[in-house]
């Protein structure tokens, strides 16, 4: 009894501020051992299977790696993997630079904030029905991309989303019009936090406004900024629902990206094991991404 | 003002821990602990983690009503309502009760019932579509062996269903009842041909229907009438194989279990068909018409804008004038065939088949309301569109069911022939081996070709490489 | 001096006038889906998907709504879209209010309090997000099942509480924020919890606000897990609704867009709402320096 007193006193600052840090973090840690970390586990055995869903839990094989072997001679993966780096490469810059602009802009320069950056927001709120439909009409051959084509002379204008070449070009442009306004959102509530004194200073010292932008905005937002590359880059890697009902990953294998290919895999062909396998393929990339953002930002995220 | 909101921050604590402490007991006793955690968590909730507790409550109050669910991909609207009210008149003072739930029989709404059959909870009956799911499903314990309910009742397939009943058995063993006679052809519009001098036709080739479908095709630009239109939107792989079944058989897209149909000439020929009324004669729409402007059958053949279409799964569309009007007379006739002579088989099978799940606790009651359904409680379906498949219903009666409210609107005499009056040959499937792989392989390279990346010979001699692979793994 | 200020400012406002018209025009291009959700929820079937767009229906029947609704007996049977409607509220509500607060917990402990293994945790968390919910929602369904829970509301509760995007958006905020604040009410005697109330919660108002409007949207569209793990129309979520306009042949669009129109209202509120408290926040946010 004594001893134990004696170790309370003594408990160290360092312990203390565990506590209460892990008392923060308590709700959290516990929902997400209990809702993603199970099923995370379990995707993980069931990579090592020839599970068929199916046939209920436990009714599975163990096949080893072959899961992960076979999918590098498996033509409807390596293609998926190419189109999903394709449309995260093209995606994830496009998306953050142009909402971090529009949200400078918005609050600098520009009237009426309010309705232009609810807006924004709209494709965000609309039935994402409504909004792949409407962009169905809008790549139709009476749609203003057509015409704009033919209107600069083009006599064959390409069939957009009937076009093997330009499917997947077709879906990442509208994939950036309706994901920009839910970064301007997140940029927009980070620039509250900006530090008015700063920006006078500069003001006074005759800064021009894109001075301002690339010499404070920039890195004042970076936080900002690494939170939105991450957090994009991951809903880009996993782009499903544009290419579900859009394009159902045609024509042929244009627009068949991975998350697309391992919905098919697990629900559609029933190998539910081999689309566990190619999705901790998937999050190995992604976690190596991710590390690497991690330990570059140390270079360019100002907190 | 300011207390107040900590008020609310600190319920939503509360509430939170509560649920998730809620939770953590849930796991070890399942019945008693899910109705806890909704007292605490979930308010509103008051069906419980499936209709047992539902029913159990009826059974309180009204002695021993026993409270089925069935699930279908029917809309309840085109018929399955109105068929569970009239079990429920008729079966009030039995104790049993029917409850219908409509899942959308795609790849999501078959998950959604999959996984439902496998928790055990929520389905006593359901509806599957296509022999090869039923062969996955009895496969995964999720359809009952009815052989014993069958004994027991004396209740014998062949007589009610003929022979056929015998090729949707699974590893010989009847896992469900079929109840829909499925029967396929080109839906048209008979205004038309009559306008153009073109008698309906009771046969015809291949060369003969595209030439018609020539024939009914002018215009230009949006006022264009198509003499058919393809509906590529839908699922790729039923526009040649429907064209291929009249001659090959149940079985269009594989020649074994280890070999795809792919080079067939009956297949080649089909899709050759298809291509040349899209890409050369300008008689169909093309794969990118249909895809980049999302053309459907109702928004083609109900406006007057094709004279044919595949069908006939729109018999409820164009039964309905109020939201598709249009006032010609549609009727229909069969697939064309290669060459005159080569109609070996009627396009169709048997479809809808019905099962109990073997997870359920109402087996009995749910096998009264199966053979019910089957043999006597179709009729209302019949009137959207669903062709009973037993024999112990009226022919006339079907006819008119069908026919119902749409007098003038669909040919009565081609419909009772193509639709309702059974063949004896029809193409019955026998091979289902990696059927989506190989669906989709196909799907894919007909895209290529139908958009003109690839010759037909091409395309096919690919999807054919591709498919043996896979069969061959 | 006084000519030089006016120009100044003319060519200020001039400046203003530019960027509000260009983002003008962008805005249009936004509100499309939206104007053409209502234009063919007023339209009869046929008309939905015709080309060129009719932006103004030729034949206004704005008796979808009634069908939708099931009022005045329009509707071909009831489709318990009311239900769904107080079923998505009742789910979106508590999982907004939910994953707010362990949210702002979570990210202000990330952030501020150095404890032991926080970046490992806190890569960890990040980790989670990296599975596509496609493969975990088999897992996710099975552990309902043994709990129990299938069927219920809390399969979507439970979860949709904790957010690991949530975390991560509230930590990178609280990044932002000088420690000197904390320092100084430490001085004062104020323990963690109370700086995190008195002061980090006030001043993370803006990032709240979005985070409350993103997660309410989530919950509100959701689609594969509630189609899964809900087996009985009166548990179903508005998502799940709209799959009774899926006819056997042809998909009503018109009463599908009558229905999300009708959804669009809450999502609305609760966007104006956090409006003013990410405008709000400009007070607070001068604090950095």
């Amino acid at each position: 009894m004594k001893k134990e007193n004696e170790k309370k006193r003594g408990l160290s600052r360092q312990a203390k501020t565990n506590l209460v840090g892990y008392s923060f973090i308590l709700p959290n840690i516990i929902g997400v051992c209990a809702f993603t970390l199970f099923p995370m586990l379990f995707s993980l055995i069931i990579s090592f299977t020839d599970w068929d869903y199916t046939k209920g839990i436990g009714n599975w094989n163990f096949i080893g790696i072959k899961n992960f072997i076979t999918m590098w001679s498996d033509e409807w993966f390596t293609s998926a993997l190419a189109n999903t780096l394709i449309f995260v490469v093209g995606v994830v810059p496009t998306t953050v630079f142009l909402a971090m602009v529009l949200a400078a802009v918005i609050d600098k320069f520009c009237y009426a904030k309010l309705p232009v950056r609810m807006a924004l927001f709209m494709p965000y709120v609309s039935n994402v029905v409504a909004v792949a439909i409407v962009w169905v009409m809008m790549y139709s051959p009476w749609g203003p991309f057509t015409r704009m084509v033919v209107a600069l002379g083009v006599e064959n204008p390409p069939q957009w989303l009937g076009d093997t070449k330009w499917a997947l070009p077709a879906i990442m442009l509208m994939t950036v019009w309706s994901g920009v306004g839910y970064a301007v959102m997140i940029y927009t509530s980070a620039i509250q936090g900006l530090p008015k004194d700063v920006y006078e200073a500069a003001d006074i010292d005759g800064a021009g406004e894109v001075a301002k932008f690339f010499r404070l905005t920039i890195p004042f937002l970076s936080p900002t900024t690494f939170f939105l590359i991450i957090t994009t880059l991951i809903s880009s890697f996993q782009v499903f629902a544009p290419i579900q009902i859009m394009t159902r990953g045609g024509p042929g294998t244009a627009t068949n990206v991975l998350v697309y290919y391992i919905y098919t895999s697990a629900f559609t062909f029933y190998k539910m094991g081999y689309a566990s396998a190619i999705s901790w393929v998937l999050f190995v990339f992604l976690f190596i991404v991710t590390m690497i953002q991690w330990h570059g930002q140390k270079k360019w995220v100002s907190y | 003002m300011r207390n107040r909101k900590w008020l609310a921050v600190g319920m939503a604590t509360a509430l939170m821990i509560f649920t998730l402490t809620g939770c953590g007991s849930s796991g070890q006793d399942s019945a008693s602990s899910s109705a806890e955690t909704e007292e605490s968590g979930a308010p509103a909730s008051e069906d419980g983690a499936g209709q047992e507790t539902a029913s159990a409550d009826e059974e309180k109050g009204n002695g021993e009503v026993v409270t089925l669910r069935m699930w279908g991909g029917v809309p309840p609207e085109s018929g399955p309502q109105q068929a569970c009210d009239d079990f429920n008149a008729q079966y009030a003072d039995k104790g049993i009760q029917i409850e219908y739930e409509r899942f959308v029989n795609d790849d999501t709404g078959n998950l959604k019932l999959e996984t439902n059959l496998l928790s055990g909870t929520g389905v006593d009956i359901y509806v599957t579509y296509g022999l090869s799911v039923l062969q996955k499903r009895a496969e995964g314990d999720m359809a009952l062996d009815l052989t014993e309910l069958m004994e027991r009742d004396g209740f014998d397939q062949k007589e009610y269903f003929g022979d056929m009943a015998l090729a949707y058995y699974v590893d010989g063993k009847p896992y469900s009842v079929p109840t829909k006679l499925d029967q396929y052809g080109i839906v048209l519009n008979k205004t038309m041909f009559e306008e153009a001098g073109i008698d309906v036709p009771t046969e015809w080739t291949f060369d003969e229907f595209r030439q018609i479908a020539k024939q009914l095709t002018h215009g230009e630009g949006q006022d264009k009438v198509y003499g058919m239109f393809w509906n590529s939107q839908q699922d790729l792989t039923y526009l040649f194989t429907y064209l291929t079944a009249q001659t090959n058989g149940g079985d269009p897209m594989y020649l074994s279990e280890t070999e795809s149909a792919f080079m067939d000439p009956v297949v080649l020929k089909s899709v050759e068909l298809i291509n040349n009324m899209m890409n050369v004669d300008g008689s169909s729409p093309t794969h990118t018409d249909s895809v980049t402007q999302q053309l459907s059958q109702e928004g083609m053949f109900l406006t007057g804008k094709s004279a044919m279409t595949i069908g006939p799964w729109m018999i409820r569309s164009i039964k309905d004038l109020e939201n598709y009007p249009h006032d010609f007379e549609t009727a229909f006739a069969p697939y064309p065939v290669v060459e005159a002579g080569q109609r070996n088989y009627t396009q169709g099978g048997y479809g809808d088949l019905i099962s109990i799940n073997p997870k359920s606790e109402y087996i009995d009651e749910a096998w009264e309301f199966v053979k019910w359904y089957a043999l006597e409680g179709m009729l209302p379906v019949a009137e959207g569109g669903r062709v009973p498949a037993a024999n112990t219903y009226d022919a006339q009666a079907v006819t008119d069911a069908f026919l119902k409210g749409a007098e003038g609107i669909i040919d009565a005499e081609t419909t009772k022939n193509i639709l309702i009056a059974p063949a004896d040959n029809y193409a019955v499937p026998s091979i289902t081996a990696h059927g989506p792989e190989i669906s989709q392989v196909v799907k894919e390279e007909l895209e290529k070709i139908f958009i003109g990346e690839k010759t037909v010979e091409e395309g096919m001699a690919d999807a054919k490489e591709r498919a043996d692979a896979i069969l061959n793994e | 001096m006084n000519k030089t200020i006016g120009r100044r400012n003319l060519s200020k406002s001039m400046l203003r006038l530019f960027w509000t018209v260009v983002l003008g025009l962008l805005a249009v291009t936004m509100i499309t889906p939206f104007i053409w959700m209502l234009s063919a929820s007023m339209k009869m079937p046929l008309d939905v998907m015709k080309l060129p767009i009719e932006w103004i229906p030729k034949y206004f029947y704005p008796d979808n709504y009634l069908k939708v609704w099931n009022i005045a007996g329009k509707g071909a049977r009831d489709y318990h879209f009311g239900v769904a409607y107080a079923n998505s509220l009742k789910i979106a509500c508590i999982n907004v209010l939910g994953s707010v607060l362990t949210s702002t917990l979570a990210g202000y402990a990330f952030a501020k309090i150095k404890f032991t293994g926080r970046n490992v945790l806190f890569l960890f968390y990040l980790a989670t997000m990296m599975i596509p919910s496609q493969v975990t929602l088999i897992p996710k369904f099975v552990m309902f099942n043994k709990m129990g829970l299938m069927g219920t509301h809390l399969t979507l509760i439970l979860p949709g509480m904790i957010t690991i995007t949530g975390t991560f958006l509230m930590r990178q905020y609280f990044m932002q924020i000088p420690d000197e604040l904390r320092e100084s009410a430490r001085v004062d005697g104020a323990n963690e919890y109370m700086i995190w109330a008195r002061i980090m919660v006030p001043i993370a108002k803006p990032s709240m606000a979005s985070l409350a409007i993103v997660v309410f949207l989530w919950n509100w569209n959701s689609y594969l897990e509630p189609l899964v793990f809900l087996s009985n129309w009166r548990m179903y979520t508005i998502p799940l609704a709209l799959t009774n306009f899926i006819e056997e042949s042809v998909t009503e669009y018109n009463l599908v867009m009558a229905a999300a129109s009708s959804a669009l209202i809450p999502a609305f509120v609760v966007f104006l709402l956090g409006q003013k408290f990410l405008v709000k926040g400009l007070v607070s946010g001068a604090v950095k320096g």
